[in-house]
């Protein structure tokens, strides 16, 4: 959300340069009080681009629900506007701030888990720690310790009482481990950062809400269009490319990923979450005086990745080695699994779409092929040998590479957490001989 | 049997007919005298093609893409999303009227902030993907009667050729008189000169860093 208010800053039909220079500039309550008006407006919920049958976020009123009144909402507004470069955004009352007269939709869950992945929270917020602790870091300027300021005081301590960022509380005290419980919950998988402390506390209580078949599902979706990619100009021949059974894939992720926002579960958290993360992305995306200051600047067409690489080494930790691809896909996976959520693709025509290359273009396939060349770069998955049976999988044994497999894939059998197999009523679990 | 087809390829170089006349503007080769349909635009078949509906699928990806903040590097630049949204001006007086054949109705106003280049009609959609009345011409600053599309209705933007390349999601306002002026009132985008005079004014004032007070 921060890197469209970035763009909002600019020029409200965000048609210029983004400003996240202005962003970091905003005061803290003043962002604070944005992210509330923004979730109250309803995100994917109330924009129907796609036209879709299925109700995004699990529940057609949980936004509804989750949010103040209106009143309260107008009570104390952002008041934030288009301001030029280099202002300080002021204060206007009144209704119509930034973003706020229609409703801006926020990204998928999998955006914050794929740039969390690269390792940008731990390393900027190392980078927060030892400007605020003491100077093992060069004196930062004014800006940069504006930015210090808002990053700790929205995302390194707890939120104002009843905002839609409080996804912490005595109950769940670890921000690290409520985020890796929804990653693991969505997408049946984890960052790959560990700590020594990590007891994989976000996996206990789980149970069998988690979706631990979707990485093979995806897998088989990507393989699956870029079969129909490779035969998309077919005219002579046979043509694998089965667009019915890439509609049964979307229908079977989507529903797997809607299995875990029955009744609004995980909105709120993945608000904050995607919020968050795009604090960071916005950090590292241009040269900002952060940057400038720990002297990781890569230019005006440079990547994230490579700033974030170069900032990582200055507080003696290292990121992801895939970040080039991690932040890329991020952006692209976003779109398309909150198309998947909203069954775009379930039937034959909409996912031919995935593949087929016709004349003027095709921002779907478009969307897809990239995915695919990322995906396989960023996770060593061989996707395009469809030639060659491709063993080692999870579950143990080759794929299939036939255009339609005999069975979907299975993903892995929940494993009974250890000692974790029920809530202990707030007592401590009794080892069992 | 056509020269072409006895061929079964192509030819490297097609020579001009024995019998064609003298060579100029216009030279007849023996292709244009077999296959005189060349004149015409080949279609390419080996270019899939898809349906207007698949189409529309693109350009509505593209603009929720756009909505979610996606563009710039790497990303195009520009985004099928209508950025301001189109205001719908409802009257809370005028009900849904029955139609014969299962058709509902109220008259609406639609505006646009800003004239699209290439714009040519307007279609409204609902929440259940049915397009709602006909085809309407697009005019900037200018309230367009249309059906009301209900909450989750959309507005596509179609060219000259009938393509759609832009859609929005109208903002629903009540009680508003319909026309160019409360389309600002009730969107609160802040009128372009005002922003572009304040723009002027701080890259006049900021040689350097604008000093916080």
């Amino acid at each position: 959300m921060f890197r469209t208010l970035a763009l909002l800053y600019a020029d409200p039909l965000m048609t210029r340069p983004a400003q996240p220079e202005t962003v970091f500039a905003t005061h803290p309550v003043q962002l604070s009080r944005w992210l509330e008006q923004v979730f109250a407006e309803g995100g994917i919920s109330t924009v129907p681009l796609l036209g879709a049958t299925a109700v995004p976020l699990g529940a057609a009123d949980v936004v509804r629900r989750l949010s103040p009144p209106a009143n309260l909402l107008t009570d104390l507004t952002s008041g934030l506007r288009p301001t030029p470069p280099g202002l300080i955004p002021d204060y206007t009352p009144g209704t119509g701030a930034l973003g706020t007269a229609g409703a801006l939709p926020w990204d998928h869950l999998i955006y914050a888990y794929l740039v969390e992945s690269t390792g940008a929270v731990d390393v900027l917020g190392e980078v927060v720690r030892r400007f605020m602790v003491g100077e093992t870091l060069e004196a930062p300027s004014v800006q940069t310790l504006e930015w210090a300021r808002a990053t700790e005081e929205l995302f390194f301590r707890d939120p104002p009482l009843f905002h839609i960022l409080g996804a912490t509380s005595m109950l769940r005290p670890r921000a690290r481990d409520n985020r890796w419980n929804a990653y693991y919950r969505m997408f049946g998988c984890t960052p790959p950062q560990t700590r020594p402390d990590d007891v994989a506390a976000w996996k206990r209580d789980v149970g069998a809400g988690a979706n631990l078949r979707f990485i093979e599902l995806w897998h088989e979706l990507l393989r699956q269009v870029w079969m129909g990619v490779q035969n998309a100009r077919n005219a002579v021949g046979a043509n694998p490319t089965d667009p019915s059974y890439l509609a049964y894939l979307c229908q079977t992720i989507g529903e797997l990923l809607r299995l875990r926002r029955r009744g609004g579960m995980l909105a709120r958290e993945e608000f904050a979450y995607v919020c968050m993360l795009s604090w960071f992305h916005l950090t590292l995306e241009s040269d900002t005086s952060v940057v400038a200051d720990l002297r990781a600047t890569a230019n005006a067409l440079g990547n994230p990745a490579d700033r974030l690489a170069a900032i990582a080494a200055r507080v003696g930790m290292r990121a992801a080695p895939q970040s080039r691809e991690l932040f890329e896909l991020a952006d692209r996976m976003s779109v398309f699994l909150w198309a998947l959520e909203l069954d775009v693709f379930t039937d034959q025509a909409n996912a031919q779409m995935l593949f087929a290359q016709p004349v003027g273009g095709n921002p779907i396939a478009d969307n897809m092929i990239r995915i695919i060349d990322l995906w396989q770069s960023a996770t060593g998955e061989r996707l395009k040998d469809t030639s060659v049976a491709v063993a080692g999988t999870t579950i143990g044994r080759s794929l299939p590479v036939t255009p339609q497999p005999t069975r979907l894939p299975a993903g892995t059998v929940p494993p009974r957490p250890a000692g974790a197999l029920a809530a202990h009523n707030g007592q401590a679990a009794v080892p069992r001989p | 049997m056509t020269q072409k087809s006895q061929s079964g390829g192509p030819s490297p170089r097609q020579a001009p007919a024995p019998s064609a006349g003298p060579p100029g503007e216009h030279a007849t080769t023996a292709r244009r005298t077999d296959m005189p349909d060349d004149d015409h635009l080949q279609v390419n078949i080996f270019q899939p093609r898809v349906s207007a509906d698949q189409h529309r699928l693109g350009v509505r990806f593209d603009a929720l893409r756009g909505a979610l903040g996606k563009l710039g590097r790497p990303f195009s630049s520009e985004s099928a999303l209508i950025l301001p949204a189109p205001v719908l001006h409802l009257d809370p007086h005028e009900m849904w009227e029955p139609y014969p054949g299962d058709c509902r109705s109220r008259r609406a106003w639609l505006v646009f902030a800003y004239d699209i280049k290439g714009a040519h009609t307007v279609t409204l959609w609902d929440a259940q993907r049915h397009r709602v009345g006909d085809a309407h011409q697009f005019f900037a600053n200018r309230p367009i009667p249309v059906d009301d599309p209900g909450e989750g209705g959309s507005v596509e933007v179609r060219n000259g050729h009938r393509v759609t390349f832009k859609v929005g999601v109208p903002v629903r306002t009540f009680d508003v008189k319909a026309g160019a002026e409360p389309y600002q009132e009730a969107y609160e985008a802040v009128p372009a000169g005002a922003y572009e005079q304040a723009r002027a004014g701080a890259s006049e004032e900021s040689g350097a860093e604008t000093p916080k007070e």
